[in-house]
């Protein structure tokens, strides 16, 4: 049952892509508002989709948070993404990242069910994975990737200005891409901060070791240090929005690298 | 004289160089740059350097970079950097967060004006005070400006970054005491058996001062096999202080300094359940393992040498030594499928004495089966920076949530009566975060307008 709800998520998400797309390209301000709408259902579905998803998972018998395996932290992925766009655009009163963001919450939910060999069943866990801190481990986790996207986006945002895609930022002013570039990034500097800690903390009573230099904890410990960078940047002469945009960039393929990347080097958190 | 102002000088330009923030950039990417070589170097590869590159790597310790001599050099530039960057600026941060509330700045021109009409002057009064509510300070209005009233909140945010710095130095202050003085270590444990020394990962051998004792070790499976708890039940006796602790995946237990954290576990050499009967009809039922010696009665003693799980595809077999007195030791293999083995195999035991359960002819063997023993293992833990990055940990998150979630928010109103209504004209300003000061200016229009 919740895969078929995260199946029509995906489309609809498509569909709300296609919307953005259209808006920003003809500047038609009642299209993103419907684009909104649909963004918005989407993601109550998708929402909908988790919880039946932890329903069944308690109806099988084994009752975990669905956040435990490969395909399930792809859909949360998407989820956050959504969820940190919807709610940066609202404050910012900008829907500019939309048609940036909708593609790659596509992306990760359709990677999610059609990559071969990716199991979306059910499964019991593992000794290692019954720990609360789990939880919280994943959702910060995935929260601060989600805000290091939407950095990411408006970095491309940023440096598509005057080019032949220009006209994709037309929404909003490069003042305010900056601003946002660098709110986004912070969020995802704090809940990666949590989420490192919170892994620490179930590493400490799982392997009995808070830290151990496995591949993955120093991938999320150099794309931490990445963002240290970028966060400084305003502090050092000379750097502007440019070296900001670059670093948000280069800490977006860190990203990449801590989450998928280290899956083929060895270490405790391969998901493969 | 000369000599003390020069030297004062250099000791400027080194003050000034090590708490420069590109040096801190620097470093930061030095630190990165480190850790990402440490994940791409293999370690197996570097364990027999061979070639310059190869040599090379090997003598800067690339094969545990972060327990490298050029790991701990960074880390602590970096520390120096840090605290030299932040003391340099604490001061003006602190008079920041000190300074009074204030009110003479009207410098600056209102970015909204909100006129309300047929406003009493005693309700813009209460409005006025409503919007105090939203801050921690106000101030105003005073007999020079009766009309201009001045709220601010968040100074704390002044400190937020000064907070994060020192979280940092102390969780990487943390990071160098666990390295040096943490020790740590796998112990394999059989059922039934007791350790009081455990060899750390740096190979040298470590007494605990205290026993550890498996009672038992027990691993329950979910229907389709795979594993669902690892559960070791053990028990800590220093003394006549004991503690009994059931360990478990993601529940350590703790002992005086020590944790002992479910590492993993194995099966091993079983235990073989055998009996022997003797002539007159004296029979005994047996539980031995590798190395177990037993008096069966006066004149045989009986050794366990091996026990085979599946010896020789023919099944469970012990291999034991007999020693009947005066006589010379004899070799038993005995099998628990025997009779099968002699019928397909007619003429075996003529052959091999030893596998015959009837060697020494007066006593005869029979192997009933084997006894899974289960060793558990556990990983020991001494670490003394524990408490130490725990706070860092904390102080990281609080500063951050000052630094990024908090910002020094100043408003000025100055109320005017025009016609039959008044006029508020609002002044703002924020240290950061304008997005945030432009909502709560729409906030504070909403109770000026009453519609809060
Ligand atoms: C891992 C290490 C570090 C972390 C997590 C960190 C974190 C931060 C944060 C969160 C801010 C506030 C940014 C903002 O207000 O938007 C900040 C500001 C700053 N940091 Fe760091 N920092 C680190 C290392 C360093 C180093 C090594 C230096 C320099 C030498 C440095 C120098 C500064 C300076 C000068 C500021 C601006 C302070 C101000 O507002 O006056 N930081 N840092």
């Amino acid at each position: 049952m919740n895969t078929k709800i995260f199946a029509l998520v995906t489309f609809i998400y498509l569909f709300s892509f296609v919307l953005y797309l259209i808006s920003v390209s003809s500047e038609r301000k009642k299209i993103s508002s419907v684009a909104n709408y649909v963004t918005g259902l989407g993601f109550l579905l998708h929402a909908v989709g988790l919880i039946t998803r932890w329903v069944e998972s308690h109806q099988q018998g084994f009752g975990y948070a669905p956040l435990s395996n490969f395909y399930e932290s792809l859909v949360f992925f998407a989820f956050s993404l959504v969820a940190v766009y919807f709610y940066t655009a609202r404050r910012a009163k900008s829907d500019a990242m939309g048609v940036f963001i909708l593609p790659l919450a596509f992306l990760l939910m359709a990677f999610a069910s059609i990559t071969p060999g990716m199991s979306s069943a059910i499964e019991p866990l593992i000794p290692a994975l019954q720990s609360n801190w789990l939880i919280s481990h994943v959702i910060t986790c995935f929260l601060g990737y989600a805000g290091f996207t939407l950095a990411f986006a408006l970095a491309i945002i940023y440096s598509l200005r005057g080019t032949k895609l220009g006209f994709l930022c037309r929404g909003i002013s490069p003042e305010l891409t900056e601003q946002l570039m660098y709110t986004t990034a912070a969020f995802g500097f704090v809940l990666l901060t949590i989420g490192i800690i919170t892994g620490s903390i179930w590493a400490h009573y799982a392997w009995g070791s808070y830290w151990s230099w496995d591949p993955k904890e120093v991938w999320s410990l150099i794309t931490w240090l990445v963002y240290v960078v970028m966060l400084h940047s305003r502090y050092v002469r000379g750097w502007g929005g440019k070296k900001m945009a670059i670093f948000a960039l280069i800490g977006f393929v860190c990203v990449i690298i801590t989450y998928l990347g280290v899956n083929y080097l060895p270490g405790l958190h391969s998901y493969l | 004289m000369d000599k003390k102002r020069v030297a004062l000088r250099q000791v400027d330009v080194l003050v000034k160089f090590f708490s420069s923030t590109s040096l801190g950039i620097f470093l930061v990417l030095m630190l990165a740059g480190l850790s990402m070589v440490g994940t791409l170097v293999s370690p197996v590869a570097l364990q027999a350097p061979e070639g310059f590159w190869g040599n090379l790597a090997y003598a800067l310790n690339l094969h545990d970079i972060y327990h490298s001599f050029l790991f701990f050099v960074v880390a602590l530039l970096f520390l120096v950097n840090l605290i030299l960057c932040s003391l340099k600026r604490l001061p003006l941060a602190i008079a920041n967060y000190r300074k009074k509330i204030d009110t003479a700045n009207m410098g600056m021109p209102p970015m909204e004006t909100v006129f309300v009409d047929g406003l009493s002057t005693e309700i813009a009064n209460q409005r006025l005070a409503k919007v105090a509510k939203r801050f921690e300070r106000q101030a105003g209005p005073s007999q020079q400006q009766a009309q201009l009233f001045a709220f601010d909140k968040g100074r704390i945010s002044y400190l937020g970054v000064y907070i994060v710095h020192l979280a940092v130095a102390i969780l990487t202050i943390g990071a160098v005491v666990s390295a040096l003085w943490g020790i740590s270590g796998q112990v394999k444990i059989a059922e039934g058996q007791e350790v009081s020394e455990v060899r750390l990962s740096n190979g040298t051998v470590h007494d605990l001062g205290f026993f550890v004792r498996c009672d038992k070790f027990t691993v329950d499976f979910y229907d389709d096999q795979r594993p669902k708890t690892y559960r070791s039940d053990v028990v800590f006796t220093k003394g006549n202080e004991t503690l009994a602790a059931a360990i478990r995946v993601n529940h350590p237990a703790i002992f005086g300094d020590y944790s002992f954290y479910q590492a993993s576990f194995g099966v091993e050499e079983g235990k073989a359940i055998f009996t022997i009967k003797d002539g007159k009809g004296l029979k005994k039922q047996l539980k031995m393992q590798e190395g177990d010696v037993v008096r069966f009665d006066d004149n045989l003693s009986i050794t366990v040498v091996r026990v085979e799980a599946n010896m020789m595809n023919a099944g469970p077999a012990v291999n034991m030594v007999l020693e009947p007195k005066g006589k010379h030791p004899q070799t038993l293999w005995l099998f628990q499928n025997i009779k099968e083995i002699a019928r397909d195999n007619p003429g075996i035991i003529e052959r091999f004495p030893a596998f015959n359960p009837q060697v020494l002819g007066f006593y005869s063997f029979d192997l009933l089966g084997l006894e899974d023993n289960f060793y558990t293992v556990l990983e020991m833990r001494n670490d003394p920076a524990i408490a130490i990055v725990a706070m860092g940990g904390l102080l990281l998150v609080a500063g951050l949530i000052l630094v990024f979630y908090y910002s020094h928010r100043r408003v000025w109103i100055t109320i005017e009566a025009v016609n039959a209504g008044i006029s508020f004209a609002i002044a703002a300003k924020s240290n950061k975060d304008t997005i945030g000061m432009t909502r709560e200016i729409e906030l504070i229009k909403d109770i000026i307008r009453g519609k809060q």
